[in-house]
């Protein structure tokens, strides 16, 4: 395999800087001495810039999507009481959970949650 | 900020607000690389709730040996080839190729490079997009492709190729 092909294999991560040190250096000085690399590295760096572009301009997915996994990883909201303001307040939520129904309830201070009391305790490692 | 690796933890402990935070993280990112695969939105859809619910339920199998992003996309990754498999089955993934029109000829050099993007290999494409999108290096994507890193360096190489010629 040529060095210039090597090198050019090496380009893309060379830009993301996901590359060794050592093969980072010798990517460097190879392109110092390379119109042709460099030429790639241009056209690399340029491609790579499209692309970002293009895939963050394409629509994400659908609000439905957080619904989904909600429903099936935190459980179904059964009910949500709310009492106090933005300030100072307390909520208490039940929600359905592999046919166990949590209890849960939390002090709202200042828009920071702080969680009183779970009647489901924590599992320990995975379902699966 | 807690470290997505601190978040995998937190989720195997069952915090709901780690996975919330793992969500907001990656559910998108998990979207667009799902449809990177398989280019259509309600498959892709499918994919990013199926690899959230598996990050749920198997976190606590996470053994730390790769990063948090190389073990989700790995997953996001099974479930869409399992889902091409089974959508094959049932011939219900539609060849974007047949429905779309050509580009026209001097259309914005962006259209033309998202052209050539759709008429890679999927094996191309996907690691254009882990490398470009996600900043991944060739190891991690060695490791979700299961593929020896000179496949993905030549697999690149390849593609860049054909994306330039593309603009020629």
């Amino acid at each position: 395999m040529s060095r210039c092909r090597e090198v050019q294999e090496l380009v893309p991560w060379y830009i993301e800087g996901g590359l060794l040190s050592e093969e980072e250096r010798a990517v460097a000085e190879h392109l110092s001495q390379c119109d042709a690399c460099r030429d790639d590295l241009v056209m690399t760096m340029r491609l790579r810039f499209d692309i970002r572009t293009i895939v963050d301009a394409a629509p994400g997915p659908s609000s439905r999507l957080r619904d989904h996994v909600s429903r099936r990883v935190l459980g179904r909201k059964l009910a949500q009481l709310d009492v106090g303001s933005f300030v100072l307040g307390f909520s208490m939520g039940a929600s359905l959970r592999n046919r166990r129904i949590p209890i849960r309830g939390d002090l709202n201070v200042m828009g920071r949650r702080i969680r009183l009391f779970n009647t489901e305790r924590n599992r320990k490692g995975g379902d699966g | 900020m807690a470290s997505d690796r601190e978040l995998l933890e937190g989720v195997a402990a069952g915090s709901e607000d780690a996975f919330k935070q793992l969500y907001d993280r990656f559910a998108e990112r998990v979207y667009r690389y799902a449809f990177t695969i398989l280019r259509v939105e309600h498959l892709a859809e499918e994919v990013a709730q199926e690899t959230m619910i598996a990050v749920w339920k198997g976190a606590s199998k996470f053994a730390g040996r790769s990063k948090a992003s190389t073990w989700i996309f790995g997953i996001a990754r099974n479930q869409a080839y399992s889902l091409v498999r089974k959508e094959s089955r049932t011939e219900r993934v539609p060849d974007v190729s047949l429905v779309e029109p050509d580009p026209a000829p001097g259309i914005h050099r962006q259209e033309r490079v998202a052209e050539a993007l759709k008429r890679l290999s999927d094996d191309h494409r996907e690691v254009v997009f882990l490398t470009f999108y996600e900043g991944l290096s060739y190891g991690e994507i060695a490791s979700i492709l299961d593929i020896p890193s000179g496949t993905v360096k030549s697999r690149m190489f390849h593609a860049k190729k054909q994306l330039a010629e593309a603009l020629t």
